[in-house]
């Protein structure tokens, strides 16, 4: 009977023509691009991930933009701009752009579109990408979160009051001094809360009031945008580039709501205008003819699909129902970094350990030295990744421009016992079982057997591994509840400071509990100095504490892992794996 | 058998609302949230944000606020994709409901065949085939059967498409459903099959077999009217889980073939903590399984005369 179903099968398949450009539409010769989810949303203001960035690079252009080749920041929709002496108040000028509707782009759309992302009503989670830098802007959402708190506070849970009175504390503006000190009556039973608010109270009539107006961005006319930064800022022309300052298209988004970024709704300002939709199916583009350098814009359609499993897109792209595969098996990389149309460089992007620096054995230095010490990254590179990663010396990628990163100490066993000797732990004798902490991946699996392989024979000391799904990894992670842990950071501007920042004491992504007063002193200072070379200097002495003090130990840089089809003109390698997709066409033949 | 009807539907309402409110219970208290990620939101963001999906109430709030939705037909907000969970889940529900119906024939129609042949050749060579296929088709978990069927009829062969769904009406398009479908069907069959096989077996030695054939029918007739409809039973009581169990999807078939189906919403939603459409995917299963239970029910009666619907 088997056989019988098999055979009928194979006479139906053979009945049907070669099955090779199953799944194209008639119609022009589409770009296909496996963008490897669906994206989230795509709303500049709210988006996160690395699919929506693909889709909106496409649709939406802000003050400027990189360039595919070599990540340079070329003028986007600020034709030019000029710099006041102190670094700290830019004067975009707008060149004559278009939304896709129609209507011009002015300077008010970008004051309207980042003092929305600065509306706390909008719930944006990078918010602080644009308040961190522009002036006022944190007080002002302070004090606009204030409001919020304040108005919702009836219906709060009682188990989040705390929270909030700790955020008015923190927070609030004089204006809310009369709205706390009726709280403080209401909350009377509630003595913890009410102590915080009563403080808030005080603390509320030393702070100014910032209305929006205050905020640091200013269109002076429909082609001028000053922006006033709260220090000067000497990435903020790559910020510029970045999807949270995106102008949206006022009307539109009042009119639809959230869902104003569907494709019957959408209006849009970038190369490409959005056509179709279907959800974890795949997203249509095609040229936006109002687009100021239309001209330069190829009109082949580009569709967008959001297969997760590699091994199905790698099939896919086998049989040529895809052209660019932004992602590749890892089971079969060895063989297809062989192939002429794998495309893979360095990317900026660091894979590390962190060490707890708040509880146990890790707390001393000593230990995390010859813990770090006694990594052999080359043979993790080279046995367990295998797609070329460059084994890491420093937290920071090489390849900024300016920017030559500190290193640590190479693979070095003997100083490694003798420091974990000196830490009272001679030949590992008395040191207690640590933890090594991962979410569930193979690959990172693999990573931790063969540290704590490396760490049992030459060290002498035994490492459990714990591996936990991604969302309570997430959690342990931010409370300390590791020894070691597998992280991974990718830059978010072409600066070292993205990488660096991030472990001073009181940043939220530190999460090793490390703190010293000399990085964080340097990092403030890079952050004041306007001339580059002595600003790339403070950063890489800042650089040299953190590997000196080894919180962490970085392993390798990543490399991106993209295929394209021979026929496929205008893509480029750039550490950001970023490509813009204006002048990226398929000449082949449709399948 | 109204009375039945009714009966059971309150019972399915009340079940359903069980299963909502363990499950509201169990995802929150799952340790993470839906807004934990690698980059950590500054405080002031977080409590913006969580105001904003109204995670700022009570969580008795939040429940009775949820319960409320479902009675209008609303099944909520889905944070992770910033859309309703009506728009993102009934799309699915509509593709695995015609994966799984197609699967659904093929498992039922090649199962109870297979049955037959065994169960009127038991002990011979036909036996031993079907058999050997069921149990082969038991072993092979679909994550291996369904890379393998690409390998074969996609790759090296290229008749079938690699992945996909139809987007049209040409052959090129609907034979995208063709893999999909037998990967899921394949350990139905297998299971169908054996349970048709002793369960004829079963009824064969009974005495009104006997009977019948000492009546002078014919062996057809004997084997298709007598023992089929009375060794079917237990196959019946199996098709109205597996159908609940096949029309919702799975996550493997799915992700290898690229369907955006139910299945992956179920482990998508809880790996991302997206509660309300957690909660939703549940309760569309829930519905069918307690659907189709009631129709297996049903059908019992119409075969087996001795079954009341009480």
């Amino acid at each position: 009977m088997r056989t019988f179903t098999v055979a009928a099968l194979c006479l139906v398949a053979l009945a049907a023509p070669g099955c090779d450009g199953c799944g194209k539409a008639k119609g022009p010769r589409m770009f296909i691009i496996n963008n490897g989810a669906e994206p989230q949303t795509l709303d500049p203001g709210l988006q996160k991930g690395v699919p929506e960035h693909r889709i909106n690079i496409c649709i939406f252009e802000g003050l400027t933009v990189y360039d595919g080749k070599d990540l340079s920041i070329k003028p986007g929709i600020a034709e030019k701009w000029d710099l006041s002496e102190d670094g700290t108040v830019y004067t975009f000028h707008l060149r004559d752009a278009k939304w896709s509707n129609g209507e011009p782009v002015t300077a008010k759309d970008f004051e309207w579109s980042w003092k929305r992302v600065l509306d706390p009503a909008l719930g944006a989670e990078y918010a602080a990408q644009i308040y961190d830098y522009l002036k006022n802007a944190k007080s002002y959402y302070g004090g606009a979160s204030s409001d919020a708190a304040l108005r919702s506070w009836a219906g709060t849970a009682e188990d989040k009051k705390l929270d909030a009175a700790q955020g008015l504390v923190d927070r609030a503006q004089k204006r809310h001094v009369d709205g706390l000190k009726k709280l403080v009556e209401t909350e009377v039973k509630n003595e913890k809360v009410a102590a915080l608010l009563k403080a808030a109270v005080d603390e509320a009539a030393k702070r100014p009031d910032v209305g929006v107006d205050e905020v640091g961005v200013k269109a002076k006319d429909d082609k001028t945008l000053v922006v006033t930064l709260e220090a000067s800022t000497p990435y903020f022309l790559d910020l510029a580039a970045f999807f949270t300052y995106f102008p949206v298209h006022r009307a539109t988004v009042e009119k639809h709501g959230s869902a104003w970024t569907k494709p019957e709704n959408s209006v849009c300002n970038g190369p490409y205008r959005m056509k179709e939709w279907k959800i974890k199916e795949y997203i249509l583009l095609e040229k936006n003819a109002a687009y100021w350098d239309a001209a330069h814009v190829n009109d082949q359609p580009i569709k967008l699909l959001p297969v997760e499993e590699t091994n199905t897109a790698f099939n896919m792209y086998e049989k040529k129902t895809i052209d660019w595969l932004t992602d590749v098996p890892r089971e079969y990389i060895d063989e297809l970094m062989k192939r002429p149309d794998y495309h893979s460089g360095p990317f900026f992007t660091v894979y590390f350990y962190g060490f707890n620096c708040k509880k146990g054995a890790t707390q001393d230095k000593r230990v995390r030295r010859a813990l770090s010490l006694a990594i052999d990254k080359q043979e993790i590179v080279k046995h367990i990744t295998m797609a070329g990663e460059a084994p890491a010396l420093s937290i920071v990628p090489s390849g900024i421009p300016g920017y030559v990163p500190a290193t640590m100490a190479a693979f070095n066993v003997a100083e490694a016992r003798k420091l974990l000797a000196e830490a009272g732990f001679p030949e590992g004798k008395g040191f207690p079982k640590i933890e090594i902490l991962y979410n569930t991946q193979e690959s990172h699996k693999k990573i931790a057997s063969a540290i704590q392989e490396m760490w049992r024979t030459n060290l002498g000391i035994e490492t459990d591994l714990r591996n936990v799904e991604w969302k309570i990894y997430l959690d342990m992670q931010s409370k300390l509840q590791f020894d070691v842990i597998r992280r991974g950071w990718v830059g978010d501007y072409t600066d070292p400071n993205t990488f660096i920042d991030m472990f001073m004491k009181d940043n939220g992504n530190n999460n090793t509990g490390w703190g010293n007063a000399t990085y964080d002193k340097l990092v403030t200072e890079a952050a004041r100095e306007r001339d580059p070379k002595k600003r790339m200097g403070i950063l890489r002495d800042a650089e040299a504490i953190l590997l000196e003090e080894q919180p962490i130990v970085p392993l390798y840089f990543y490399v991106t892992k993209n295929m394209w089809r021979a026929d496929v003109t205008g893509l480029y390698d750039n550490v950001r794996d970023t490509h813009p997709l204006q002048g990226a066409r398929v000449s082949g033949a449709a399948p | 058998m109204w009375a039945f009807l009714i009966k059971r539907l309150a019972g399915g309402l009340l079940t359903l609302f069980v299963i909502a409110t363990l499950c509201f219970a169990i995802i929150r208290f799952a340790p993470g949230s839906p807004f934990s990620s690698e980059r950590k939101i500054p405080p002031e963001v977080l409590a913006n944000i969580e105001r904003k999906y109204g995670f700022d109430k009570d969580l008795h709030v939040q429940y009775g606020l949820r319960l409320r939705g479902y009675l209008s037909g609303d099944l909520g907000y889905s944070i992770k994709y910033e859309r309703s969970v009506n728009e993102l889940l009934f799309p699915s529900l509509r593709y695995s409901l015609m994966l799984g119906a197609i699967a659904f024939i093929l498992a039922v129609t090649f199962g109870v065949a297979l049955g037959i042949i065994a169960a009127a050749r038991h002990n011979r060579i036909p036996d031993y085939l079907s058999m050997s296929v069921a149990l082969t088709g038991i072993c092979v978990p679909n994550f291996l059967l369904g890379p393998l069927l690409v390998m074969v009829f996609s790759l090296a062969l290229s008749w079938l498409p690699v992945a996909g769904w139809p987007d049209g009406w040409s052959w090129g398009e609907l034979s995208k459903i063709i893999l999909p479908a037998i990967a899921l069907s394949m350990v139905h069959i297998a299971y169908i099959s054996r349970l048709t096989r002793a369960g004829m077996l079963d009824v064969l030695n009974k005495d009104f077999i006997r009977t019948a054939r000492a009546k002078g029918l014919s062996e057809k007739v004997v084997f298709l009217k007598h023992v089929l409809k009375n060794g079917i039973t237990p196959v019946v009581s199996y098709a109205g889980p597996m159908a609940a169990y096949i029309l919702t999807g799975s996550v493997v078939v799915e992700r290898i073939f690229n369907i955006n189906g139910m299945g992956r919403h179920f482990v998508d939603s809880s790996l991302a903590r997206d509660y309300d459409v957690v909660m939703g995917a549940l309760l569309i299963y829930s519905t069918l399984v307690i659907g189709f239970n009631l129709v297996v029910d049903m059908a019992y009666s119409f075969l087996d005369p001795r079954v009341r619907l009480t």
